[in-house]
């Protein structure tokens, strides 16, 4: 983490370049469809350092709880109790049993915990796929079409650099309500725009390319390029990109709902319980310290393996 | 140089046009912008009393011409729970946020530059590591989590600082605390990286080599040539300034434009949010517009290519 050549911010933030990001290690010299990184990825992944291996090791180790919070739940996260209100983690003299303690209303910290990782990991999972789907189609369309097409685009993109999203998703909120689903919409296009950059640059650079003006003399498809071309050399790229968008997704849901203007009630997400935690933080600081401990792990260790991934595929991202 | 000024200046009246036309088009985009400020629902004759009185019952490209001359004439609207002005809102509150946000900057250079460059020379040391792991944690845990950790600490436990209101000195700490965490970071970083970039550069090696001192070498040919990249990193600061004092302030009931913004959202006060979404993007792009003539003014090597 600390050999880290050219921090990529949240993407408000980097330096802007909008051609820069093409070069996806050495991909000029590789063969159509042979570059994607998968099997070598899956190599890679074993010579990781081991701070990196207890990253993916955590990460994958919620997604389980977050996918089996049934059954991995020690309580029923809804389950209250009069008797048990607002006791300390159980290894500090709680009550036994509750992990992490129980809340103002007697519920299982723990439990909670688990459910709502499980609302968060989902919302930041389907944001960052549809981020990645708006931003990916679009980027190849820029490319590969150029012209107004391109040129519009590009100023949907500037434009969107331009403001800060999170009063984008504000007044969203404010005309749209407080649903899941408007929120993973508007989650999901908020960083749309780094991956409509990358895609785009590859396209400019793989356009250039023998194999590419072979296909086109061949009478190849612009769809069918692009699947056979383009996407298969922008797919590492992308994959650095997920990691780290991830956690920026993430964040910006759950201060959404710490707000009180996410995720509402009765569904609990980390970040609306921080929030909901909040006012009975003097008595009972693990109701607070709690999902706010789960946020930090997610986001750091994705950071984390994103970094590394970067490093490891070698992308210059913006 | 100027020709790169109007261009870019077009740009800036181009983004704040498009943003105009969003915020318009935003209210009308559920149909009837009515509902979208009462969200309560209304009585018929009032309504439609209303839909006169906001001129709503005209063709929308009129509605268009009368919502920018408002603007044009400094009409923004009156908030609609508290039945005032909303720019007269604004304006009571931008003081508090701009104290903050001052000071969180200040901070976040004089912290974030020195980290950089500890972390860019010592950078195989334990100094330099720890430094740049302060940084990544700085980075990656947000905003509200620094907020709640610092006032249960300091607050809660030790009884050491206020956490919330902004009536003495004291008050500021906690919050320019939180609001610069991100920023020293971020800062911290790209310093690091831009100077890492330069001290590879070969005329490194000739400022060694003709004897310079070592003192001289770093703050005279390095720092300088690798605070470029940083200064336009400064500009785009203002973004994440933004975006967290709306954070921050909720959270120490600071009483500043970004408590105001997310209040008018959970009151659903159109008037108000519309004002603060205009105002917030006109700020961020004319920043940026500065830093983009700061940045060619004080680097040549772009004017030539601009």
């Amino acid at each position: 983490m600390n050999e880290i050549p050219k921090p990529v911010e949240s993407p408000h933030e980097g330096p802007r370049t909008v051609e820069t990001e093409a070069a996806s290690g050495g991909a000029a010299t590789l063969p159509p469809g042979a570059a994607v990184e998968s099997p070598t990825l899956f190599k890679r992944f074993r010579g990781a350092p081991l701070s990196i291996k207890i990253c993916i090791a955590l990460m994958v180790l919620m997604a389980i709880a977050a996918v089996f919070a049934p059954w991995v739940a020690p309580f029923d996260p809804n389950r209250t109790s009069m008797l048990e209100r607002n006791s300390p983690p159980s290894w500090l003299g709680g009550k036994p049993g509750h992990l992490l303690g129980t809340d103002q209303l007697g519920r299982d910290v723990m439990s909670r915990c688990i459910y709502a990782l499980r609302v968060s990991v989902g919302i930041a999972l389907l944001g960052v796929i549809i981020g990645c789907l708006i931003g990916v189609i679009t980027g190849v369309l820029s490319g590969l079409l150029g012209g107004w097409t391109d040129r519009i685009i590009m100023m949907i993109v500037d434009f969107q650099l331009s403001i800060p999203f999170l009063l984008i998703v504000l007044v969203g909120i404010a005309i749209f309500g407080t649903s899941i689903a408007v929120l993973i919409l508007l989650v999901g296009t908020a960083h749309w725009e780094i991956y409509a950059r990358l895609t785009r640059g590859q396209v400019l650079t793989v356009r250039e390319f023998q194999f590419v003006e072979a296909a086109v003399a061949l009478g190849a498809t612009t769809w069918r390029i692009a699947r056979r071309h383009i996407l298969p050399n922008i797919a590492s790229p992308i994959i650095v990109l997920l990691t780290l968008n991830f956690p920026s997704i993430l964040l910006l849901e759950s201060s959404l709902s710490f707000l009180g203007i996410g995720v509402q009630p009765p569904t609990a997400s980390l970040g609306r319980m921080v929030g909901e935690g909040r006012d009975y933080m003097m008595n009972a600081w693990w109701l607070v310290m709690s999902p706010a401990a789960f946020i930090v792990l997610i986001t750091l260790g994705m950071q984390l393996i994103g970094d590394w991934l970067r490093d490891v595929i070698d992308v210059r991202l913006t | 140089m100027l020709r790169f000024i109007g261009w870019r200046f077009g740009r800036v009246v181009l983004t704040v046009f498009a943003v105009l036309v969003a915020v318009f088009l935003a209210a009308r985009l559920t149909g009837n912008p009515l509902d979208v400020m009462f969200p309560d629902g209304l009585p018929p004759d009032q309504e439609q009393r209303l839909l006169v009185q906001y001129g709503l019952d005209k063709p929308i490209s009129e509605q268009f011409v009368n919502y920018l001359r408002d603007l044009a004439r400094g009409n923004f609207g009156d908030s609609l729970r508290e039945k005032r002005p909303v720019a007269e809102m604004y304006a009571e509150d931008i003081g508090a946020t701009l104290k903050l946000a001052g000071c969180a900057f200040l901070v976040s250079i004089l912290f974030g530059i020195p980290m950089g460059m500890v972390g860019a020379l010592k950078r195989r040391t334990g100094i330099g590591r720890l430094v740049m792991s302060v940084a990544f944690l700085g980075y990656a845990v947000p905003h509200f989590i620094i907020a709640l950790s610092l006032i249960l600490i300091f607050g809660f436990y030790l009884h050491w600082l206020p956490s919330t209101g902004n009536e003495t000195v004291w008050h500021y700490i906690l919050p320019t605390i939180t609001l610069a965490a991100h920023r020293f970071a971020s800062i911290a970083r790209h310093t690091r990286s831009s100077l890492l970039d330069v001290l590879s550069q070969d005329f490194m090696r000739t400022a060694r080599a003709k004897g310079l001192e070592e003192r001289v070498v770093i703050f005279k040919h390095a720092l300088r040539n690798s605070l470029i990249p940083v200064v336009t990193i400064l500009g785009l600061q203002i973004t994440g300034l933004i975006n967290g004092s709306i954070i921050i302030e909720t959270v120490f009931a600071w009483p500043g434009i970004g408590r105001l913004f997310v209040g008018a959202v959970l009151k659903r006060d159109f008037p108000v949010l519309q004002f603060g979404v205009i105002c917030f993007a006109t700020i961020v792009v004319l920043v940026n517009f500065l830093v983009d003539v700061l940045y060619v003014v004080i680097d040549p090597r772009i004017r030539t290519e601009a």
